[in-house]
């Protein structure tokens, strides 16, 4: 690309015009996001005054709040869509307590696009085990992670006082700088105000729940929207990160995967360009590991951008569970990938899934369909009926 | 081999143990080249996101196809 742009004047000014529209685009389209952010929250406050709480009060359990976290993410197919909508029903009032299981249910239903890629695989059966071998190292880690954190959560809060700690700091820190001002409301402001003029005209209740459907609405399109982008503009950059990454060991894999997640925005594109790769031969399955929870730990830079949408008395904890989402996936490197004892579990379950996978492709059906829909949604009709 | 002679033997085992290490040496190399070329190609996997209901749509097929083949053995 560089010898050709440099041979040739015209294509290289027609390259860097596409590069300043395309980061435009992007900057408006985060624009776009963190409006729609604020707008899921005021919708939230406008349509349930203080009864947030009491609307969420189906989802009291932290079991059915994980598996509601699993399955939207499953359907829709992009945890920072599905984080960025928690930062925005928790400043509209979702309690933190729902909230977590939430994010940690994102986690794992995230999980999926990478495994649904590597089915392309099938056809050739050695090439589909090492593919599905890939894409489920990560669901192994995430579920995992959850069995794990989510009892210590539930007993300790160890992810929620530490979240609370920080954004204390942050928040109380910004307040220094700019006590007189708030930076990203005035930024909004004409964003928020068309928002409401749109739905203005409605009964006050009826006004909040439009402003929650066109938020959410605008998040599923912006998300997907910059994701096509940045996967046209960043290629180049996610090669060179990968380059330098190659023959390094683990960290620099970890590293590889956060960057490249954070310039592509979205943890699905990233373990699911690796899975292809895996299936090749050439990346084996302990190269890809640390490159998946690299994608993890960047993929919540999307509910940290998301979380300076939120200002005004409820911005603390918006930026609390983006901080939650954040800290859940660096303690599970820490307890599950720095410790032996739990380090090759993951690689040893996706291998013998793997392995039942090839033999059987009805192994891969009950896997997908138990794991992100049927046990999900039997444990909520189980506890609906008791 | 066994008309060797116990010396004989050891130089031969000294050869082959140089010979192994010599290759293990140049593995990295080679598979870090190897890495490096699927790297370059990069473009062809990063819209695999893109297409996932396309490789839904092989494996479900795929899997008519052994079922099928399973019955008609059953039968």
């Amino acid at each position: 690309m560089a010898t050709i742009t440099q041979q040739n004047p015209s294509l290289n000014a027609q390259v860097s015009q596409t590069n300043w529209q395309a980061w435009l685009l992007v900057a408006a389209l985060i624009y776009l996001l963190l409006a729609s952010v604020g707008a899921i929250g005021s919708g939230f406050k406008i349509a349930t005054g203080s009864n947030a709480k009491e609307l969420f009060s189906f989802a009291s359990n932290p079991v059915i709040a994980l598996i509601i976290g699993v399955v939207a993410t499953a359907l829709i197919q992009s945890s920072s869509t599905v984080t960025s909508i928690i930062v925005g029903m928790v400043a509209g009032g979702l309690p933190l307590s729902i909230a977590i299981p939430m994010v940690m249910g994102a986690n794992i239903g995230t999980s999926l696009t990478s495994t649904l890629v590597s089915l392309g695989h099938v056809r050739n059966g050695e090439e589909f085990r090492r593919a599905f071998a890939a894409a489920t190292v990560h669901d192994s880690f995430n579920i995992l992670a959850v069995t794990i954190l989510l009892p210590l959560e539930l007993l300790f809060k160890p992810l929620q006082s530490t979240a609370e700690y920080m954004s204390g700091f942050f928040v109380s820190d910004a307040s220094v700088s700019m006590s007189d001002m708030n930076f990203m409301k005035v930024i909004l402001a004409p964003a928020d105000d068309a928002l409401k003029f749109i739905t203005g005209w409605l009964p006050e209740v009826w006004s909040g729940v439009a402003l929650i459907v066109i938020g959410i609405a605008l998040i599923l399109f912006v998300v997907s929207a910059i994701g096509k982008l940045l996967r046209k503009v960043m290629v180049g950059k996610a090669k060179d990160i990968l380059h330098r990454a190659v023959g390094r060991g683990p960290i620099a894999g970890m590293t590889s995967g956060t960057l490249i997640t954070v310039l592509v925005q979205s943890s699905s594109t990233t373990t699911a360009l690796i899975v292809p790769l895996a299936g090749t031969g050439v990346f084996s399955i302990r190269q890809i590991y640390p490159f998946t929870l690299g994608a993890n730990v960047g993929t919540t830079i999307t509910a940290l951008l998301a979380a300076t949408a939120i200002s005004g008395p409820t911005a603390e904890l918006a930026l609390q569970i983006a901080l939650v989402h954040l800290l859940f996936n660096l303690l599970a490197i820490l307890l599950i990938y720095v410790l032996p004892v739990f380090r090759l579990l993951p690689i040893k379950m996706a291998e013998t899934l793997a392995f039942y996978a090839q033999k059987n492709k009805l192994y891969v059906v009950a896997y997908i369909g138990g794991v992100f829909f049927v046990i999900p949604l039997l444990i909520i009709g189980i506890s609906q009926i008791f | 081999m066994t008309n060797l002679t116990p010396q004989e033997r050891q130089v031969r085992i000294r050869e082959l143990k140089q010979a192994i290490e010599e290759l293990e040496a140049g593995m990295p190399n080679e598979m870090d080249e190897q890495q490096h070329e699927k790297i370059d190609q990069l473009e062809q996997y990063f819209d695999a996101v893109e297409t996932k209901f396309t490789s839904l749509k092989v494996f479900w097929e795929d899997l008519k196809e052994s079922l099928k083949t399973q019955n008609s053995k059953h039968d």
